[in-house]
């Protein structure tokens, strides 16, 4: 299951679905409900599996239902709300276990009454329990391990209380990746899906990942003074570049430079030395001279020689997610 | 668009407190820069006008062509950071007579229990340290909502501060609200006044070493603006 969410990880939910499309992917997890009838509009009548699992006070649940849109769902009282709402083809719904994350999904106390409640309405027809599913951390094997075995007593107990669902899912990206025994019918896969590495040293080129954003401005400036040597290159924090200088590990403010917060300009790494309103101010080697237009790459592709992402994320203590959907929200986006 | 309700991650702006504010610094140019900031360029020029201000500056070229296709004429000139975070009130406080322009606030979507010692969000960065009352609200690093202020700032909810905490993930994140138990639906504040407290980008910004500028220009697509009077 591709996630598109948040405008496809800010790469653009209309050309990144219609691409997953033509790659065969059928099964398309979108967030929330008018993400959901967006997409079924979208894909105009081909056929696919799509989920949505965030919901808001004064969500259409009957729309959802009517466009097909699976619902991920973790307590009695939204399932009841869906149950409300359906008209004529019964709600497809996933039944969601907190496994340890304390966001969202039904505590295994709650659990039974959840349980209880989706039996009855599918009895009664309006609603049909197609999966049951957890979102876990991914941080630590010896955690998600854990995880693994709440999901599976949750499972458990699901088939007792008499749900004949098919669909059991857990992992993300990281998970699905690394733990074969993690992938059940189906996992959701966000960041890989984009070429989004998980950080911490592991980049895209050690998954065989391809990353799938570029991300590029021109210098618009050179100077030989007051900094001594630097360009000018015209991406900044109003444009989604990040200017936080956090150290996460020690929550002590960093200062710039950062090994690894740089940009390829002329096929030199250079490091940023400042990250302004609406520039990069970026130092230059001695006597050297970038020609005004000159395109700076900010994060690219490995296969290409390019700094990644990853590197950007890792200096700034930070998910290479965060990178890619606050600036894509910004910069002006081309396809090749 | 906000098709999911206008109260689910809503950024307010108040016409008067603009006003105010050009009062106060004695302006005459508005810069726009950025979307004005996050906080929208047409309503802000709309608020300009009404308050006497013709005049209006963008730090690129590519913003004054896209301004002059909306009927606004705009002189490019570098961002004056200090000007700017007086006319968007983004340190406003009590002592300097400057009002915040921009309110943010986003629903709980659901709320839970936790026992003593269980951990929230990725990675489990934060544990709670008795039994107790989260909230899940709608604002994540998709939104803007900068994911390292997990465990570094507050929300406002009735005059009381409730920290978030865990880590931000991209479309919520929690906050530990102790013995009170919040409702789904509520509204949490993030900038702006919630009884006696106030919160500034600033506070925000100061948290994880960022420009105020950031704070409200990098909210997203998602968080719907509306002007208020």
């Amino acid at each position: 299951m591709a996630v598109l969410k948040d405008d496809a990880y800010g790469h653009g939910l209309e050309r990144i679905l219609e691409t997953a499309v033509a790659e065969g992917i059928a099964q398309v997890a979108v967030l929330d409900i008018p993400t959901g009838l967006r997409v079924r509009e979208l894909l105009a009548g081909k056929p696919a599996q799509l989920f949505a699992w965030f919901f808001a006070p004064g969500d259409d649940f009957a729309a959802a239902v009517e466009a097909q849109v699976d619902l991920g769902v973790s307590n009695v009282g939204v399932l009841d709300m869906i149950a409300s709402a359906v008209a004529e083809v019964p709600a497809r719904i996933h039944l969601k276990i907190d496994s340890g994350l304390h966001r969202n999904g039904a505590s295994l106390t709650q659990w039974p009454a959840l349980l209880q409640r989706a039996r009855a309405l599918q009895d009664a027809g309006t609603i049909e329990v197609i999966g049951v599913w957890t979102h876990i951390g991914e941080a630590s094997d010896v955690e998600d391990d854990r995880s693994k075995e709440i999901f599976e007593l949750a499972c458990q107990q699901a088939r007792e209380a008499g749900l004949t669902f098919t669909q059991q899912h857990l992992a993300a990206s990281a998970a699905s990746f690394a733990r074969s025994d993690f992938r059940y019918d189906f996992a959701r896969v966000g960041g890989f899906t984009y070429g989004v590495a998980p950080g911490d040293g592991l980049g895209p080129s050690d998954l065989g990942l391809i990353p799938v954003m570029r991300a590029t401005a021109p210098v618009i400036a050179s100077q030989l003074g007051d900094p001594e040597n630097t360009v000018r290159v015209a991406a900044g924090y109003l444009d989604g570049v990040p200017d936080w200088c956090l150290d996460m590990a020690t929550g002590a403010q960093a200062e710039l430079p950062r090994t690894g917060f740089e940009v390829l300009i002329a096929d030199q790494r250079l490091a940023i030395l400042r990250v302004e309103a609406q520039s990069l101010l970026v130092q230059t080697p001695t006597s050297n001279t970038v020609a005004l237009g000159t395109e700076a790459v900010l994060f690219g592709s490995h296969l290409a020689g390019e700094p990644v992402l990853q590197e950007w994320a890792d200096a700034l203590g930070t998910v290479g997610e965060e990178l890619v959907v606050r600036m894509g929200q910004r910069g002006q986006r081309t396809y090749r | 668009m906000n098709p999911q309700g206008t109260r689910l991650r809503l950024a307010e702006i108040s016409a008067s407190a603009l006003a105010h504010n050009f009062g106060v610094a004695g302006q005459d140019s508005v810069d726009l820069s950025g979307d004005a900031f996050g906080h929208g360029a047409v309503a802000v020029v709309a608020v300009a006008r009404e308050a006497g201000i013709r005049e209006f500056t963008v730090g690129t070229e590519r913003e004054r062509v896209a301004l002059h296709e909306l009927g606004v004429e705009a002189q490019v000139r570098p961002v004056d950071e200090s000007m700017v975070i007086e006319t968007y009130g983004l340190r406003a406080n009590a002592q300097n007579n400057l009002q915040p322009v921009m309110s943010l606030t986003a629903q709980v979507v659901a709320v839970k229990s936790i026992e003593a010692g269980g951990g929230v969000s990725y990675g489990y960065t934060w544990k709670a340290p008795s039994d107790g009352w989260l909230a899940l609200v709608a604002l994540g690093y998709g939104d803007g909502f900068n994911r390292a202020w997990g465990n570094r700032i507050s929300a406002l909810v009735d005059g009381a501060k409730y920290p978030a905490v865990g880590r931000v993930a991209m479309d919520a994140h929690s906050i530990s609200t102790g013995a009170v138990q919040l409702e789904v639906g509520q509204s949490i504040t993030y900038l702006g006044q919630s009884q006696e407290l106030i919160q500034s980008a600033g506070t925000l910004a100061d948290a994880v070493g960022c420009s105020p500028l950031a704070v409200t220009a990098n909210l997203g697509r998602r968080v719907l603006r509306q002007v208020i009077s």
